[in-house]
């Protein structure tokens, strides 16, 4: 470290510390303690402060859910994506796939494959290259490129299968990317750098630092797309720097996809699943919840295709955000590629490449993702799912929790869990009864935070006491308090006078409040910012309209009843 | 419906003990709540909130004390209840979070120049939330680069290479070149 550095860590130290020791109380610690041990009485004191209207909105509210689970659930039956081809990949798991010069290319550990989409025949790679460890493939420029984790870029001539050019690229490139775009090939390292390599002269033209590692790399003509560390980065061409990142809130490190849209991108979210459509200058324009955590993406037309960790592949109409169908291969969809026309996706859990198409009679269900902005309440449908859930787990759902509701508590006030081989309920209690539960499920059995949850009733059913179910931690949890990545609020106020229907509208979806004595309750989680709350008079006349400049999220909405229009 | 009844916060190998007592846990209020303060205050800009994070993390840290099976882990675990909960009143403030960065910067030589900003954490606060939460732990807090690592995700190298960009960048927001 030079001198220069130590100098101004230095300073820069002394200075920080002062700033936030200023910022630290004088305390006591036997009140400290005493605050914490008498949290959980404060929560339920304030369970208790919870007014019968209150409780009946959240119930209602969550009745009102579940009807949307059940007719999302319904909308979404059949099997409109089918397999039409299956390949065998035999031993060793496929990390990576493109396709280009008419053929897919798979990369899997020490090989390189070529298979013919038309025969279904693999044809290795020789490469003569010793330790040769392939991480990624993309294709372009009349070549086959491949990521080697020993610290070379391999471009292939698809024609002979040999090595046109080795480009050394410095960094460790474990679990790293290429992707072909623009005028350039892009490589990702792991240490939050993006390299830009020149196809015309076949060496390193560019380095380009940004703020976090790649999970996934997108290259499209006008930008370079990084799906980030809890962000998504977008570095802006010519220029190769990053012009700014959008968080997604999603845990770090979790690859979930990525495709181009006509706007800007698709990219993947996880927790419990969704992607989001966010434009070239980065704002998120749309979300459409998957059944589960999106691992890879691919367009093909109008239509993304999305592959999912629970093997669930899933095909979204990018023009609506509605759902066309989905399918089921093998768990961990880990990646798709789209030639001639045909989907192909391989799954980590069966070793086997797919081949993929829609029934014939695939029609549109309708969305539950429209898009937000100049949108007519009146014509966005009512709720969204919690969670894509089969209607029977969520009717047995409600029913377990509603049935234990009211009840004698186990044991005096704690969040207590009852566990099924691969489910849970978590209910809350005071120290006279039951006051709240939720269920949550993990598709492979095991409860772990930030599992979605599958129906939540009472006037809590969180430990945190921001009364959010985003923020429940479950057994098993080292340091979870704060585990999901949605938002997950709630908007209360008073109904503006003749209302007699409240509607909240966020990323295209809308929700029902509850209106009950003068006040109007109504919660929703998403990616995306509420946009609007509308009323309507009993004749169905919208009578009152509160933009998005006053609706904050997470923050209690107060509106003048005798003030129409003047929230 | 048949199934164990079990508190939550139990660890699932059903261990009968609560783990921490009073005692012990004023004491890891003792040695570490100014710490918590002082992590959320780098993290939020807002000094009654910092100390509003500090009071819950110390309630959900008592709530979930039986999940803290490895004491030695315990500033850790408190710094992690923390910076979530800072994080967490960030996204209410602000649902969707931009980062203009403006171009890339590398890393390299520096000035000897001071830092003059009457206000460092005022700056911190246009950095995104992690790294408000590295620089806070590294230099407010003296934390190793391998521990900021193990609780914000990253390699101890990773960690050093974040510190060695955003120092040069918060001097350059800061007007100290």
């Amino acid at each position: 470290m030079t001198d220069a550095r130590q100098d101004l860590e230095g300073r820069f130290e002394r200075r920080l510390r002062a700033e936030l020791d200023a910022a630290v109380r004088p305390f006591s610690t036997s009140e400290i303690v005493s605050r914490a041990m008498d949290a959980g009485g404060a929560r339920t004191a304030r369970r208790r402060g919870l007014t019968l209207a209150t409780a009946v909105m959240v119930a209602l509210l969550a009745l009102l859910v579940l009807g949307a689970v059940v007719l999302v659930g319904a909308l979404r039956g059949g099997l409109a994506v089918e397999v039409t081809q299956t390949v065998d990949l035999g031993a060793g798991v496929a990390r990576s796939m493109t396709a280009g010069d008419g053929a897919l290319w798979i990369v899997r550990p020490a090989e390189l494959d070529r298979v013919n989409p038309t025969t279904g025949a693999i044809t290795p790679i020789a490469l003569g290259t010793q330790a040769f460890d392939p991480v990624s493939v993309a294709y372009g420029f009349g070549s086959v490129w491949v990521l080697d984790e020993g610290g070379a870029l391999l471009r292939i001539d698809p024609g002979t299968g040999s090595a046109i050019a080795k480009i050394p690229i410095q960094g460790e490139l474990r679990d790293c990317h290429v992707a072909v775009g623009g005028d350039a090939v892009w490589v990702s390292l792991r240490d939050a750098m993006v390299v830009r390599v020149d196809p015309a002269t076949d060496t390193v033209a560019k380095t380009v630092e940004v703020t976090s590692s790649a999970s996934g790399l997108l290259a499209t003509p006008g930008a370079v797309w990084v799906d980030g560390a809890g962000e998504l980065i977008r570095i802006v061409l010519p220029a190769s720097a990053q012009l700014g990142s959008v968080d997604l809130f999603v845990q770090d490190d979790m690859a979930a996809g990525l495709a181009p849209a006509a706007n800007g991108v698709w990219v993947g979210s996880g927790l419990p699943g969704a992607v989001v459509n966010v434009s070239n200058d980065l704002e998120i324009v749309r979300s459409v919840d998957t059944r589960s955590h999106p691992l890879a993406l691919a367009t093909e037309g109008e239509w993304l295709w999305v592959g999912e960790a629970d093997g669930t592949v899933e095909v979204i109409d990018t023009r609506d955000g509605s759902v066309r169908g989905h399918g089921t291969i093998g768990k961990y969809v880990r990646d798709l590629a789209v030639i001639d026309g045909s989907v192909w996706a391989f799954s980590q859990q069966a070793g086997v490449l797919y081949r993929l198409a829609m029934t014939k009679n695939a029609t549109p269900t309708p969305t539950l993702g429209s898009p937000a902005p100049s949108l007519d309440p009146a014509d966005v449908p009512i709720g969204w799912p919690l969670l894509p859930e089969d209607p029977a787990f969520t009717a047995g759902a409600r029913a377990a929790c509603l049935t234990m509701v009211g009840a004698d508590p186990a044991m005096p006030f704690a969040a207590q869990e009852r566990r099924e081989p691969d489910w849970a309920i978590v209910y809350f209690a005071n120290d006279a009864q039951i006051v709240g539960c939720s269920v949550h499920r993990a598709a492979d059995g095991t409860i772990q935070p930030g599992d979605p949850y599958g129906f939540g009733v009472g006037g809590s059913s969180s430990r945190d006491s921001t009364g959010s179910h985003g923020h429940l931690t479950i057994a098993g949890a080292a340091d979870a308090t704060d585990v999901s990545p949605l938002y997950w609020s709630n908007v209360t106020g008073l109904v503006p006078e003749r209302a007699a229907r409240v509607l909240l509208i966020a990323g295209g979806k809308a929700a029902e409040a509850v209106i009950f004595d003068g006040t109007y309750a109504v919660s929703w989680q998403g990616m995306v910012k509420p946009t609007l709350l509308v009323a309507y008079d009993a004749s169905g006349n919208e009578i009152d309209r509160i933009g998005s400049e006053v609706l904050d999220p997470m923050f209690t909405h107060r509106c003048d009843p005798q003030s129409i229009g003047g929230c | 419906m048949s199934g164990i009844w079990r508190e939550a916060s139990r660890p699932a190998g059903g261990v009968e003990s609560r783990g921490i007592g009073r005692a012990e846990f004023a004491e890891l209020v003792e040695s570490h709540h100014a710490d918590l303060v002082r992590l959320a205050y780098a993290m939020t800009g807002d000094v009654e909130l910092a100390n509003d994070i500090a009071q819950t993390t110390w309630a959900s840290a008592w709530q979930h004390r039986a999940e803290l099976r490895d004491r030695s882990r315990a500033r850790s675990w408190l710094l992690t209840i923390a910076a979530n909960r800072a994080r967490s009143a960030l996204r209410r403030q602000r649902l969707v979070h931009w980062l203009p960065l403006g171009s890339p910067r590398i890393s390299g030589e520096l000035s000897v120049e001071d830092v003059h900003s009457p206000d460092l954490v005022a700056a911190l606060q246009r950095l995104a939330p992690r790294d408000r939460r590295i620089l806070g732990l590294r230099y407010g807090l003296g934390e190793t680069s391998a521990e900021i690592g193990r609780q914000v995700g990253l390699s101890d190298s990773g960690v050093r290479v974040r510190i060695s960009r955003l120092l040069p960048a918060l001097r350059e927001e800061l007007g100290d070149d």
